[in-house]
């Protein structure tokens, strides 16, 4: 702490080495969460590696063995929990995102409940994550679902003409479950999210479609953030006059130059 | 006019927009011999003609964009919105946008950058949002989620959205709870997403706040900052012999304090012998002002201050490392 000595000089605590060992506590403690921020702010695909990134800071937050900053250690994952258990971790793009990362799949959600319940956040299970998928797919299919529904609500099943109707329509949810099946039975494959999608659009077409949804959502507003921080350089002190519509212009001539 | 005298207009529009000259370049002296010595054919045109060079561009840049959001699936392009206050307290509400395109690559596009000095409130935020939106011709159905921060007026704007955790702490509190939102009905199903950076920070700044622990080393590391940020000299000789001097630790930057932690445990040893050094030093000085005040009329008081320190610093060393 600044303190005042009789004369009035301000003097400061003079850290010992146990002091030294204290800060490395505490750094080691609060070091994940900037890890997870650099990778969440950065202009590459977020929305995958999010729910993973999450998880894996708590967990080294969690592996931190501690002698001073226990009580905080505690504190520091129960805000997390507090902030990210009911809003991103259900968040069904990230869980989407996650899913459709051909090098995740189901992996994160898969594991056993007692698994589940020792990590640091609250991981959906696998069935979530499942349900999650079908209602994505429900969304982004198109049209072709609706009128069934309709059908199988105002008319009775067993009417003559309509059965060709619903038969055919059995098959096409048939099939539509097959992507979804097809794809979480495939492999976890090493290659790139984008890439993999390019190269089975024939494939999955619905799932092709919500992948490129998904993937494309940004996990925090750094960019923006970095924007800011572009126009307060092009507009600093001598230039504080640049009107702000001018900034908008050099911005985004920067951008597409 | 020649093309080599074009490109280099364009030259020069690069070296305002890129390199942040200002338009002014155009008249400075210096820059005009510059460009005389490297090639008198050219001529460094007005700042006006420089301005207008940028103008026109801006329609092929707008074409550019909506261009890029042409082939783009629907709910697959993300906006992220944020508000700034510049220097001279100017609001701006930038706002862009990302999305994949037809080349399968992310982009990461600026939408608008604008002046915004209404009330931060959800409703304004909100109308303006829409306001851009159309004015940029970008197609309602491709839009899928907002990323805004978790500011209340923020949640308030695009209410609707999956995520509800409402956090006002660390941004201004808005008072427009009682202005009902009608938006139009294309609008109403805005999906808000929270940053999750500015969650990690409140998280952590939570934490530290709650726990005593946490918050004594933080203000004692403050009060170390503080106190070589106060002392012009003590900062540069610690820049002299640790190489770095300390960062400040300020709200607003994430992580900032964990930067000023990691080069305290790096630099400990050097701060702790500056620390205990400038406390030697005022102490001896006070010793000797002390004798010097009874011996006032013996000894000239400079000359005993210089003498004493150097050996009281060598004892002091000796005795600690």
């Amino acid at each position: 702490m600044l303190q005042c000595d009789a004369n009035g000089m301000e003097t400061v605590k003079i850290p010992t080495f146990l002091d030294r060992e204290k800060l490395k506590e505490f750094y080691q403690i609060i070091k994940p969460i900037q890890i997870v921020t650099d990778i969440l702010q950065a202009d590459s695909l977020t929305s995958n590696i999010c729910l993973l990134s999450l998880l894996n800071a708590g967990a080294n937050i969690k592996k931190v063995d501690c002698r001073f900053y226990g009580s905080f250690q505690m504190r520091l994952l129960e805000e997390l929990k507090k902030r990210f258990d009911n809003s991103v971790m259900k968040a069904p793009v990230y869980i989407l995102a996650s899913v459709l990362d051909p090098r995740q799949h189901l992996t994160l959600f898969k594991s056993s409940k007692e698994k589940r319940l020792a990590m640091s956040l609250k991981v959906p299970s696998k069935e979530q994550a499942i349900q999650v998928l079908k209602d994505a797919f429900a969304d982004f299919s198109d049209g072709s679902r609706t009128p069934v529904t309709l059908t199988a609500a105002s008319v009775p099943k067993s009417a003559g003409i309509y059965s060709l109707i619903d038969e055919i329509s059995e098959e096409l949810r048939a099939d539509k479950q097959d992507e979804i099946e097809s794809y979480i039975n495939l492999d976890c494959e090493n290659i790139d999210a984008i890439s993999f999608w390019r190269a089975n659009k024939q494939k999955f077409p619905t799932l092709y479609n919500i992948a490129m949804s998904v993937l494309a959502c940004p996990a925090s507003s750094g960019s923006v953030e970095r924007l800011f921080s572009v126009a307060g350089a092009l507009r600093r002190h001598r230039r504080n006059r640049l009107h702000i519509s001018t900034v908008e212009k050099l911005l985004l001539y920067r951008e597409n130059i | 006019m020649s093309p080599k005298q074009k490109q280099f207009d364009m030259l020069l529009l690069n070296l305002v927009a890129k390199d942040g000259l200002p338009f002014d370049i155009t008249n400075a002296e210096a820059f005009q011999k510059l460009v005389n010595f490297l090639n008198p054919m050219y001529t460094v045109k007005s700042r006006t003609t420089i301005r207008n060079l940028l103008d026109s561009k801006m329609k092929d840049i707008n074409f550019n964009v909506s261009k890029d959001l042409d082939g783009v699936g629907k709910q697959c392009v993300h906006i992220i919105v944020d508000i700034w206050t510049s220097k001279d307290l100017q609001g701006v509400f930038g706002i862009k946008c990302q999305f994949i395109d037809r080349n399968y690559e992310l982009k990461n596009k600026t939408i608008g950058f604008l002046s915004f000095n209404q009330e931060h409130t959800g409703f304004n935020i909100a109308t303006e949002t829409t306001n851009i939106l159309k004015e940029k011709n970008v197609s309602l159905n491709q839009i899928g989620y907002i990323m805004a921060d978790n500011a209340s007026n923020m949640v308030k704007a695009y209410e609707g959205s999956i995520i509800l955790y409402d956090d006002s702490e660390d941004e201004e509190e808005d008072n427009d709870s009682t202005v009902p939102i009608n938006f139009e009905e294309e609008y109403a199903n805005w999906n808000r997403l929270g940053c999750i950076a500015h969650t990690l920070q409140l998280a952590i700044n939570d934490a530290i706040k709650k726990d005593f622990n946490a918050s004594e080393t933080k203000n004692y590391i403050n009060a170390i900052m503080v106190f070589f940020h106060r002392h012009i000299k003590c900062m540069n000789d610690l820049k002299k012999e640790a190489g770095v001097g300390l960062p400040s630790v300020s709200k607003t930057r994430w992580n900032s304090l964990l930067f000023a932690v990691e080069r305290m445990v790096n630099k400990v040893r050097i701060l702790r012998l500056k620390l205990k050094y400038i406390k030697y030093r005022h102490e001896t000085f006070l010793i000797v002002c002390f004798f010097n005040h009874r011996k006032k009329y013996f000894l000239p008081s400079k000359k005993s201050c210089c003498s004493v320190m150097p050996m009281a610093w060598k004892l002091l060393k000796f005795l600690l490392f």
